[in-house]
């Protein structure tokens, strides 16, 4: 009923505008010709009235000039620019199908959409997924996470893991959006991929700071990945397969080229090869019975794209993706049998619905309704079988273990593009969350005289809801003068608590020249969940808890500002400086362990506050044979925990734990000719922060040798560098194009440092009978060649 | 085909090889503290035992004791020399005693120059008034489960209740059972298990990480662990706590008497503090958590200084008479 009466309201609201301006609007989309996927961020400029618009998320735009003519230019990287020149007299429907450009099919950061001089965002980066494709990484498996790693203000965890560190937030504080629903768990194999199939991808912005004021609920960076909608001009697809995984992928018109699909699956096979020598296991031992063991994971992500008319579309979007890990084995002896079984999955499953629809061309709607959950359960089963003359003894023991977390969201938004100087989102949302911290269920049943056991221990299901209004514009105050201002009211309802948040955004941009541009943003974040973990790889057993009446939730001020530059068109220079001030946030307590639980989880952290601070700067060539670019990063990130009772390195200020003086990335890529191309990576960053208590005494009272840690993070771990290699072959064949794939994971062996610890006695002195231990660093991944096999048609 | 399989094993292989690798680590310090110890009691002689850290990588080195500090221990602005004295707890330290022996409620604070030692050490505390804490009731359960050839599990709870004072106060409940000796004749447990020691506090705030927490037992009494607690959620309120003791008792037990002491100490806030991280640090295990800081209140050093009084009262031994063979045969 709501809507029937405010949808009226906004078509008016639409239409009176250009009625008063003696104005008319343009409208439409833009798509690429080849495959009718939208085009976000395109831009779309009369180059008579200097006035512009940039496509949406759903490649919509709108542009409303006064009455006259008009020479629109709509534009995309790596597209053939295109001109329409006509008279407006009338609003206008116009949709553009860009044909991909040869000369720049080369691989680019398309930073001029969103980081470019003229915009008035700030701390963002668009990072084309054909750029991601082409960055060589570990066990050649092309990982969205690992490749923002490479850009300024962003940080990697630990070797070799998906997590990312942005500007001294923790890897709980990003937001993940797949198609604008959360993800909780964006990682598979304990963090060495990330759950992201680039296949499936077609857009991946990354927003460090500046935030919008649509975005909402962590304090740190907001990714927002777009999947692809699928091809309305034909079916096409691609096959790989690579040292651990398989990949597939189809996209096509379904029925007509009004509904389209697009259909992708990545599996590990491990597994599967695994499966032979564990049946010859079987064999060897009559007593054995069906022997398995074994781990994979997989993603599936689908996408169904109906569009009624030109105004309205209907977008269908799931994506499931879990890993596994399971063991079994029996034992038969004559009149006696065993079995053991032990399941352990976790993962991901999100669905939504979305709507897209124009109520007037100045006025569009997003109406989205979706379901995203993440479990991870844990089941053991034995079973026993004593066979006597006359009866049979029988029990069967199960443990399993659950946790997890479930969402179902509502959310509206609408873009409102009232004259070109003024571009307007405003909308807001309701997450239901149900988190169910963790359970542990025991069972024991038997035929015989003993009573069956059946018991359910831990913590019960929380339910909270978070809601959120939204509103900004993209003003165009003057030629030079940009500002993005807005507003996100948000709240917080658990167990009859209720958290409100006003969070301004403010953004500004000042254009010296064309080429040359200075920003700067404020934003207020808010956050109220947490990720328990216990240590610095992504653990399945990582729980996500709410705020409570005890735990408060986090929030932070960012401001930034930055000088843009562009070389001539050749190359583009940013500079970025950023404070960020983070008030409760969470850490461990001395000594606490979560091991997957979250009992009394409250007692086990402190909170307290955090800042960081530090300079970001980018390189980056977009044009020609040699593309790429250099990222550096000087940043400071610091706790202090002072509060009563939650004092940790006795309220003193320590670094946090990803707390990196420096960081440099360079990433080149060189495609001299369609048949070959190829790209490297270099990275060096100081090395992370630990504790060690360098001096030890007997405490002469109790005995006790007290280890003694003068203050926290007092470590650091050895400088990190690595340099990453790969080129691909690509051939020409009958229906399409074979692309054999060689990349090298840490070209020069480096033996990077994953885990610190000491090892006693290591050091012998011969003189003096001297032992003395020694630090030593445990690597994970020395050199690691990798090839690939691909099939595009 | 034949040569396909190298491809999947060569990259297998290298993930294999080495590691591991010693860093080379040289911090800025590696020279041992002075390290101060002293948990002033009332109506005790104070001693401070000196001793000298070690470097954590240095596996020979044990640590020495400091012999020939110049220490000054003021009680309520008096001041008094203390006297070095052999220490014979065997461990490398030495031991300085002063003639006070100060009372609850008076203020202490001890400054120790050590020659080579650029400043002095210094630190400051207050003996805690007597627990204010009334045992009103205990309950002493028995049950055993064993034989007389093969021992066996023996548990008992004691129960008592405490009033403390509308005050913030820390305290340390510790148990200690006599030991009354044996030989063939008169069996006595066995001192090669170590008994468990249950706590249940129902609503007192534990400022440890666990609610109950383990106590391990020996014939000396007493070592290491014991249950701290702050009476900040009973403040001028009865409480109950329940204790719980599960032990293996050695073959042969006819008849054992085990009196009980419980002790209760009110802590300063320093000592609370330092035993509370040195309990945690060695229950810690976690190859990912974060390693526990011990608490110290030594400024120039490192160690605690931290002043307690301690009161105690006795239980009345559990009892058990001698059993047969058959009684509860639970192994046979």
């Amino acid at each position: 009923m709501f809507l029937k009466k405010l949808i009226p309201l906004l078509a008016w609201l639409g239409l009176m505008a250009p009625l008063m301006a003696q104005s008319y609007t343009i409208s439409g989309t833009v798509t690429a010709y080849f495959t009718g996927e939208t085009l976000i961020s395109a831009t779309v400029y009369d180059m008579l009235s200097g006035k512009g618009a940039l496509t949406n998320a759903q490649g919509r735009f709108s542009l409303t000039l006064p009455k006259g003519d008009v020479v629109l230019r709509v534009s995309y990287v790596g597209y053939d620019t295109q001109y329409d020149t006509f008279l407006l007299d009338a609003n206008r429907q116009m949709n553009v199908a860009l044909v991909s450009s040869l000369t720049l099919q080369t691989v680019t950061i398309r930073a001029d959409r969103i980081n470019s001089p003229q915009s008035s965002q700030m701390s963002a980066i668009d990072v084309p997924i054909e750029h991601i494709k082409a960055i060589p990484v570990l066990f050649g498996e092309s990982d969205v996470l690992k490749a923002l790693q490479l850009l300024p203000g962003v940080q990697s965890g630990t070797e070799g893991m998906s997590g990312i560190y942005v500007r001294g937030g923790g890897p709980d504080q990003n937001l993940f959006l797949l198609d604008g629903v959360p993800l909780y768990n964006v990682n598979h194999m304990g963090g060495f991929f990330s759950a992201f199939n680039a296949d499936a991808i077609k857009n991946v912005t990354l927003y460090k700071g500046s935030f919008p004021a649509r975005f909402s609920g962590r304090l740190s960076s907001v990714l927002d990945i777009t999947t692809n909608d699928g091809n309305d001009k034909r079916i096409h697809g691609n096959v790989s397969i690579g040292l651990i995984a398989a990949k597939a992928n189809i996209e096509g018109p379904l029925f007509s080229d009004k509904t389209t699909f697009n259909v992708s699956v990545r599996r590990t096979y491990a597994d599967l090869m695994l499966k032979p020598t564990l049946a010859l296991v079987s064999l060897a031992d009559p007593a054995l019975d069906k022997v398995k063991l074994g781990y994979f994971f997989y993603d599936l992500n689908a996408k169904v794209t109906h569009r009624f008319n030109d105004r309205s579309r209907l977008i269908g979007s799931w994506y499931s993706g879990d890993d596994k890990i399971y063991a079994g084995m029996g034992f038969s002896s004559g009149d006696y049998e065993e079995r053991f079984d032990l399941g352990y999955k976790w993962g991901n499953m999100v669905g939504s619905l979305r709507w897209n629809y124009e109520i007037n061309p100045k006025l569009f709607m997003n109406l989205t309704g979706a379901y995203t959950r993440y479990r991870n359960n844990i089941s053991i089963t034995m079973e026993d079988n004593e066979f006597y003359d006359t009866h049979m003894d029988y029990y069967k023991a199960e443990v399993y273990y659950k946790s997890g977390i479930r969402d179902i969201t509502a959310k509206v938004d609408f873009d409102y593009q009232p004259n070109p100087d003024h571009t307007v989102k405003f909308g807001g949302q309701v997450l239901h969350h149900i988190f169910q911290p963790d359970v542990i269920g025991n069972r024991m049943e038997t035929n015989t005289d003993e009573p069956v056991i059946d018991t359910v221990l831990g913590e019960s299901i929380v339910h909270a809801n978070e809601m959120s209004l939204f509103i900004e514009d993209d003003w165009n105050i003057s030629e030079a003068l940009k500002l993005n201002c807005g507003v996100n009211l948000s709240g917080f309802l658990v167990q009859g608590k209720f958290y409100p948040s006003l969070q301004p955004r403010l953004s500004g941009r000042w254009l010296i020249s064309d080429d040359l541009s200075i920003k700067a943003g404020y934003s207020y974040m808010t956050q109220y969940m947490h990720q328990l973990s216990n240590s610095s790889i992504s653990l399945p057993t990582d729980l996500w808890v709410p705020v409570t009446a005890r735990i408060a939730p986090m929030y932070a001020h960012q401001v930034a500002a930055g000088v843009f530059y562009n070389f001539l068109g050749l190359a583009d220079l940013s500079m970025e400086l950023y404070y960020k001030k983070m008030r409760n946030m969470l850490e461990y307590r001395d000594g606490a362990s979560f091991l997957g639980s979250s009992a009394a989880w409250e007692d086990k952290v402190c909170m307290g506050d955090g800042w960081s601070y530090g300079v970001e700067l980018l390189l980056q060539r977009t044009i020609g044979k040699f593309t790429g670019w250099v990222g550096y990063t000087w940043s400071r990130t610091m706790r202090q925990f002072d509060r009563e009772g939650q004092m940790l390195n006795n309220g003193d200020p320590f670094p946090a734990k990803y707390d990196r003086r420096h960081d440099l990335a360079i990433m080149v890529s060189f495609k001299p000719s369609e048949k070959f191309d190829a790209s490297a990576t270099w990275i060096l960053s100081s090395g992370n922060t630990g504790t060690l208590a360098m001096q030890e005494y007997v405490d002469p009272v109790t005995g006790q040798e007290v280890s003694y840690v003068a203050s926290r993070n007092n470590f650091r771990m050895p400088v990190y560098h690595r340099l990453d290699a790969g080129v691909n072959f690509h051939s020409q064949k009958r229906h399409g194009v074979l692309t054999w794939s060689i990349s090298v994971y840490n070209l020069y062996n480096r033996k990077n440092p994953f885990l610190v610890f000491e090892r006693p006695n290591t050091h012998y002195v011969l003189d003096g009978q001297h032992y003395s231990s020694a630090l030593v660093k445990l690597s994970l991944f020395p050199i690691i060649p990798s090839l690939s096999l691909s099939y595009k048609f | 085909m034949t040569r396909l399989k190298y491809f999947f094993f060569l990259p297998l292989a290298i993930l294999m090889v080495g590691c591991t690798e010693v860093i080379d680590f040289k911090p800025d310090n590696v020279e041992p503290y002075t390290v101060l110890v002293s948990r002033p009691q009332n109506d005790e002689v104070v001693t401070v035992q000196m001793s000298r850290s070690r470097f954590f990588l240095d596996n020979d080195n044990y640590g020495t004791g400091v012999s020939d500090a110049s220490l000054t221990l003021t009680v309520n602005g008096t001041p008094y020399r203390g006297v070095y004295t052999p220490s014979f707890n065997g461990y490398a330290s030495c031991g300085y005693r002063f003639a006070v022996r100060p009372q609850a409620g008076d203020t202490l604070t001890v400054s120790a120059v050590v020659p080579g030692t650029e400043q002095p050490l210094t630190a400051g505390t207050r003996i805690p008034l007597t627990p204010n804490l009334t045992i009103t009731d205990y309950v002493v359960d028995t049950s055993y489960y064993g034989s007389y050839y093969y021992g066996g599990d023996f548990s008992f709870r004691l129960r008592f209740k405490v009033r403390s004072p509308d005050e913030q106060c820390y305290y340390s409940v510790r148990i200690r059972r006599a030991y009354n000796g044996g030989d063939d004749e008169e069996p006595v447990w066995d001192t090669d298990y170590l008994e468990e020691v249950y706590f249940e506090c129902n609503d007192a705030v534990v400022n440890s990480l666990d609610i109950a927490s383990n106590i391990n037992l020996d014939n000396e009494g007493f070592w290491g662990n014991e249950m701290l607690f702050s009476n900040e959620l009973f403040r001028n309120d009865e409480h109950e706590f329940t204790v719980t003791f599960n032990a293996w008792v050695n073959q042969g037990l006819r008849v054992a008497e085990m009196p009980l002491y419980v002790e209760i100490r009110a802590l300063s806030p320093e000592l609370y503090r330092y035993i509370q991280t040195t309990s945690q640090q060695s229950d810690f295990d976690e190859l990912f958590g974060e390693p526990v800081q011990v608490y110290c209140n030594i400024s120039g050093g490192i160690g605690v200084f931290g002043g307690q009084n301690v009161a105690s009262f006795r239980a009345p031994a559990p009892r058990f008479e001698k059993f047969s063979n058959n009684t509860n045969n639970y192994f046979e």
